[in-house]
């Protein structure tokens, strides 16, 4: 079984690779087969996905565990909100009143909380450790917090200058970061289409 | 997780309901057992059917196989196990093969090994004194147990005469009535073995270590002999009581081996392959007199021939050879008549032959005495009565004490038993030493007056009168010290008569006992007196021998006694000539002589000097096995030729304690090396123990001891492995192959100590319960967030209420912000434009804000379709409230009017990643199919709005390769609106031309709404609140960076201090 899952799953990357290079009609007519099932066993595994989180909370208050409570709002929640959509639609009010009035103003606190975090981090980083590398980046985060805010007299003398030189380094390293993905990328790809790594299962 | 099984369905529940969830049946049974509950009790015969099946079938084949089991052993074949090896059997083998060659009167003395075919002990009390023994009939039922031998008995042997104690199994008895005949005792001695032998009474009491209790014995049954003749057999029958233990036996005849000077050879306990032996150190005794004994002729069984052998010695104490034995006498008459000759030869006179056969014990009896009657150099009456067996044997038992000092005995009336014997026993004694024998009073106790009178011819043994005894003595034995002082007069010297009436019993018994002994060598106490004979003058020159033995000559080298005549020495017995060429013992005379020289010494000197006489007969014989094998007086050089076995056949007396036991402040060091070691932590003092336990320790102590003799030979001396060499390996003690003491304190560094204390901290820490840190509600971490927070919330509130625009906005556009404003600018009008919504609900804020100014401009010139694709679920929720934060679906004036449906479409989520990307730029209308396109070239443009760059990266490399295949995408421009996060790596792509124009950031879009005149958007009152939030940002970084520093210094600081 093994065996046989890796070899579905190496034909199948070949396949669509050489999809790309040569641009046969049976080539691409499969690659884009493949495509098309990945991007439905894509959708199904959210699904999947989304089942498992119900079971697992589900286990969690059969179980009577520590915070199963939440569990059992987490699926009353998903099997409302589920159960509305398939009703009226995503752009029902009442779905776009869960978005507005729940999704996003939660999510939106959790990110307000964390600009205070960083502030109460940055303050507590000396205290914890006093070496020069944190002096540095406290100075830089501070210049280009300086070099960005807006001030009631205008932009702050020499923003234009920090923006370019903060953004020569910021695009630099960008570009490093960029090519590490890529080829990270590319090398996990060889891997998964030479066998070595079966992220599938099977090992 | 722990669950109950139902027994319904078999699904798992949980323990903490009672009914299954699914069959709704009960969980709990009654027998299940809660907590709390006692548990009842049941027949597990019961329990079987509802065990599980596979328990079950475990049992069953459990029973099947044990009933298989139990069927196959029964038709097994029993087969005997095989029993364990007796080792010893060859002892048995060994002692009954070596049997024959013990002569009677030693196998008296020393029963082999009999313990089993021997009766039962006699219940009357021995005597413990060897004298006494010979007045005691002969019992024929009983057989010399030394075994019956207490070990204080035994221990006074010690180093006197150790394997004579040590092989003193069997008590020597010497019953008084049976062996009246001169003979009786002899019998005794040399027959343990016989039928009718002689057995050794049990001691009264167990003698003190330096107790002469057989003297004390003696006296007592001299005492008890009524008769003169009894008197006479008192010392006899005081010897049979004294003499109980081997020790006492050997140490009763001891003395005797030291009468001629000449070494005698040890009584041993009597042991299988002892008659070589028993002849090689009897041969002493036909020295004894200066005169050869003349050699057996007659065939002999083992016991019979020893007897005859050991007994040559007697004849020849006096001087004068003992004659041969003519008549062929059973195993006991027949050694008796040998043995005894040279008793009559004792007193250089020689014994009238014994012609006619008696009986066992009255035969030996009278021919036991007559060489007593001649001890004394005067003839003795021959008994041709037959008298009773133990009267008449001890009358004539006795005369050759009598004749023993030149005097004859005066046998007065017919004793008792042991009264006659012990009386006539001891009046050779008397006459020993050439002068007469004082006369036991008949009233006298048994054992009192046996034992005085005993012990009178000890006396004058020396040549002088002994001092009668006017206290009876009771049979217990003396202590050392007094018992040890006719030793003192043992050199001639007369005991002085210290002895008081008032004394006590015992002690003026034992001196007055052994003040015969004063006389008995005739040699004064001074080293320069001459020597005096106990019955002729030559008699004493061995005494005078010993005394001139210069100080460097070691006290083990044998003495000859006087000189044997030629034909003594032709007729003497190989045994008896061995002895005389030298034992490895040291003469005990020859010590004892030294021991008597000192007169002036005080009795504690006497005892001391007698026990330097013991520590050095117990050096010698410490390395040997226990056994009395060797001779006392053998040298350790002459230990090689005698067989230890040999030895100890032939003597198998018990030697007194105090004549055994050694000073304990004179330990030579082999004694001490023989002592147990005891460890630095051991309370107890090393105990000198006697010769005979030390002879029984392990070969390898005793190897050490006569390693000047045989060091690499390690030939076993005794025991089963007699004879072999190399068998135990020697290891002389204090080797390394002697096992160290191991201290049973356990020897721990400081190190190890160290570790095992803290480990018992850490385990001692882990059961105590530490307390619980009261951390406060309120923590100043809290504090400080609470404070930032508060202040964020409200001053950014304040400014977003207050809706205020004192913050000035740039007009300076950066260049990708240029570049998007370009493009919308050259967009065709009402085209389908893609927007992909790929930020999270967190940051919709942000990218609303963003994406305001650039959908609103393009919306207000072009007015395109738009068409919302979102790669992630969240995505499409987020359109509406996008087109509703920009008032682009709002209706006019306020918003721009757009519907749903119609105006802008939400295509929804678009799974697959960048596969999904793929497979919708190449068939939108296959994969979306609510696509209003059927190519997606149809769209005028791309405009990815995303809060990571992941996304952003995936359509620009999705579209660029799609770009390369299909010529009509190169000129659909990709916009980006990403978030300040995700701008700056997406950059690259923007200044490679891959993106036509970005905008990220609040900053960006406030420009960009700035210079594009846009309708004022939700940037604009973002913007004061921004900076102002950026402005308390910075703030508080700063100062709270600088006071956290110096906190941490001031902290750090003090750790330090504290150290």
């Amino acid at each position: 079984m093994r065996i046989l899952t890796a070899v579905i799953a190496m034909a199948s990357g070949l396949i669509v690779l050489l999809g790309y290079f040569y641009p046969l009609d049976a080539l691409t007519q499969l690659r884009i087969m493949l495509t098309d099932w990945a991007i439905i066993i894509a959708a199904m595994a959210v699904l999947i996905g989304i089942a498992n989180l119900v079971f697992v909370q589900m286990d969690k208050i059969r179980k009577r565990e520590k915070n199963s409570i939440y569990g059992g709002l987490l699926v009353l929640s998903l099997i409302a909100t589920f159960g509305l959509g398939l009703i009226f639609g995503p752009g029902h009010q009442f779905m776009r009143l869960a978005v507005d009035a729940i999704i996003v103003p939660v999510e939106a606190s959790l990110m307000a909380i964390l600009a205070v975090t960083l502030v109460y981090a940055s303050i507590r980083l000396l205290r914890r450790r006093a070496d020069v590398m944190t002096v540095i980046f406290l100075l830089v985060a501070v210049i280009f917090l300086i070099a960005m805010m807006p001030t009631p007299f205008g932009p702050v003398p020499g923003d234009w200058l920090v923006t370019q030189f903060a953004g020569m380094f910021s695009r630099g390293g960008a570009r490093g970061l960029l090519i590490g993905i890529a080829l990270g990328t590319l090398l996990t790809g060889i891997r998964v289409l030479f066998g070595i790594d079966r992220p599938y299962g099977g090992n | 997780m722990g669950g109950v099984t139902c027994p319904n369905c078999g699904k798992d529940n949980p323990d903490f309901l009672d009914n299954c969830q699914f069959c709704q049946a009960v969980l709990r049974r009654e027998s299940t057992l809660n907590i709390g509950e006692n548990p009842t009790k049941k027949v597990t015969g019961d329990l079987e059917p509802i065990l599980p099946d596979w328990l079950r079938e475990a049992r069953q084949q459990g029973r099947d196989s044990a009933e298989e089991e139990a069927k196959k052993e029964a038709t097994k074949p029993k087969i005997q196990a095989p029993e364990p090896l007796d080792l010893l059997a060859g002892l048995a083998f060994q002692a009954a093969s070596d049997e024959d060659e013990v002569p009677d009167w030693l196998a008296a003395i020393n029963p082999v090994e009999k313990k089993a075919p021997a009766p039962a002990k006699p219940t009357e009390e021995e005597p413990a004194d060897f004298f006494a023994q010979f007045n005691q009939p002969v019992k024929e039922s009983t057989t010399p147990t030394l075994g019956d031998v207490t070990p204080e008995q035994k221990d006074e042997l010690g180093g006197w005469s150790p394997p004579a104690s040590t092989q003193a199994d069997e008590p020597f008895r010497f019953d008084a009535g049976a062996a009246q005949d001169d003979n009786a005792w002899l019998n005794n001695l040399g027959a343990p073995a016989s039928q009718e032998p002689a057995t050794w009474a049990e001691p009264e009491k167990p003698a003190e270590p330096e107790d002469l209790g057989w003297l004390h014995e003696l006296e007592s049954s001299t005492k008890q002999q009524p008769s003169a003749p009894q008197a006479d057999m008192d010392w006899m029958a005081n010897l049979d009581s004294s003499s109980t233990s081997p020790t006492g036996s050997q140490d009763d005849l001891s003395w005797l081996n030291n009468l001629g000077g000449t070494p005698a050879p040890s009584f041993d306990i009597p042991t299988p392959a002892q008659p070589t032996s028993s002849q090689e150190d009897l041969s002493w005794l036909n020295n004894l007199g200066g005169t050869p004994t003349p050699s057996f002729d007659t065939p002999t069984p083992a016991q019979p021939v020893s007897s005859q052998e050991d007994l040559d010695w007697l004849s020849n104490l006096g001087g004068t050879p003992a004659p041969s034995f003519d008549t062929p006498t059973p195993a006991q008459p027949a050694s008796s008549q040998e043995d005894l000759d040279w008793l009559n030869n004792l007193g250089s006179t020689p014994a009238p032959s014994f012609d006619m056969p008696t009986p066992a014990q009255p035969v030996s009896s009278q021919e036991d005495l007559d060489w007593l009657n001649n001890l004394g150099d005067t003839p003795t009456p021959s008994f041709e009565s037959s008298t009773p067996a133990q009267p008449a044997s001890s009358q004539e038992d006795l005369d050759w004490l009598n004749n023993l000092g030149g005097t004859p005995p005066s046998f007065d009336t017919p004793t008792p038993a042991q009264p006659v014997s012990s009386q006539e026993d001891l009046d050779w004694l008397n006459n020993l030493g050439g002068t007469s024998a004082p006369s036991f009073d008949a009233t006298t106790p048994a054992q009192p007056v046996s034992s005085q009178e005993d012990l009178d011819w000890l006396n004058n043994l020396g040549g002088t009168p002994a001092p009668s005894f006017d206290t009876p003595t009771p049979a217990q034995p003396v202590s050392s010290q007094e018992d040890l002082d006719w030793l003192t007069n043992l050199g001639g010297t007369p005991a002085t008569p210290s002895f008081e009436a008032s004394t006590p019993a015992q002690p003026a018994s034992s001196q007055e006992d052994l003040d015969w002994l004063n006389s008995l060598g005739g040699v004064s106490t001074s080293a320069e007196s001459a020597p005096s004979s106990f019955a002729q003058p030559e008699n004493t020159d061995w005494l005078n021998e010993i005394d001139n033995q210069p100080a460097s000559m070691s006290l083990l080298t044998p003495r000859q006694t006087a000189p044997l005549s030629e034909e003594a020495r032709d007729s003497m017995p190989d045994w008896l000539k061995s002895a005389t060429e030298g034992s490895s013992m040291p003469p005990l005379g020859g010590t004892s002589m030294d021991w008597f020289t000192s007169k002036d010494k005080p009795a504690d000197d006497v005892s001391q000097q007698f026990d330097d006489l013991t520590s050095q007969a117990a050096d010698q014989t410490q390395g040997m096995p226990a056994s009395f094998d060797q001779n006392i007086l053998s040298t350790p050089s002459n230990s090689a030729p005698l067989s230890n076995q040999d030895i100890d056949s032939l003597f198998a007396v018990d030697m007194p304690d105090w004549l055994s036991q050694a000073e304990p402040t004179t330990d030579t060091p082999a004694t001490q090396q023989g002592a147990i070691p005891s460890g630095p932590d051991d309370t107890l003092s090393p105990v000198n123990l006697p010769s005979w336990v030390q002879a029984m320790r392990p070969v390898e102590a005793a190897i050490s001891d006569v390693s000047a003799v045989s060091i690499d030979q390690n030939t076993e001396q005794e025991g089963p492995l007699a004879g072999l060499r190399g068998v135990i390996p020697f290891a002389p003690i204090g080797s390394a192959l002697r096992p160290k003491s191991i201290s049973l304190k356990l020897q721990a560094t400081e190190e190890q100590q160290a570790g095992a204390s803290l480990l018992e901290q850490i385990l001692t820490s882990e059961t105590t319960s530490r307390p619980l840190k009261a951390t406060p509600f309120v923590a100043s971490q809290r504090i400080l967030r609470w404070a930032l927070s508060a202040v964020f919330v409200i001053v950014l509130g304040v400014m977003i209420g207050m809706g205020t625009q004192l913050m000035p906005v740039s007009a300076a556009l950066p260049v990708a912000v240029s570049d998007a404003s370009n493009v919308v600018a050259t967009m065709p009008d009402e085209a389908p434009v893609l927007i992909v919504i790929d930020y999270e609900p967190a940051l919709s804020g942000e990218m609303e804000a963003v994406a305001g100014p650039l959908l609103d401009q393009m919306t207000v010139l072009r007015h395109p379709t738009y068409s919302f694709v979102s790669t992630s679920p969240n995505g499409s929720a987020l359109v509406e409230r996008l087109m509703t934060n920009t008032k682009i679906n709002q209706p006019a004036p306020d918003g721009l009017g757009y519907q749903t449906g119609d105006q802008y479409f939400n295509l929804g989520y678009l799974p697959g990643g960048s596969a999904g990307v793929r497979g919708f730029t190449e068939q939108p209308k296959v994969i979306l199919p609510s696509a209003t396109i059927t190519q997606f070239s149809d769209y005028a443009a791309v405009i990815v709005i995303t809060d990571h760059a992941e996304s952003g990266l995936v359509w620009i490399e999705q579209l660029e390769l799609m770009k390369q295949t299909n010529p009509t995408l190169a000129n659909q421009p990709l916009l980006i609106l990403a978030s300040a996060q995700a701008g700056p790596l997406l950059q690259p792509y923007v200044s490679s031309k891959q993106v036509a124009g970005m905008v990220y950031g609040l900053s960006d879009a406030a420009r960009y709404e700035f210079v594009n005149n846009s309708r004022p958007g939700i940037v604009r009152s973002y913007w004061d609140a921004f900076g102002v939030g950026l402005f308390m940002a910075i703030l508080a970084i700063v100062l709270g960076s600088l006071w956290s520093l110096f906190t941490g210094i001031r902290a750090r600081r003090a750790e330090a201090e504290q150290g």
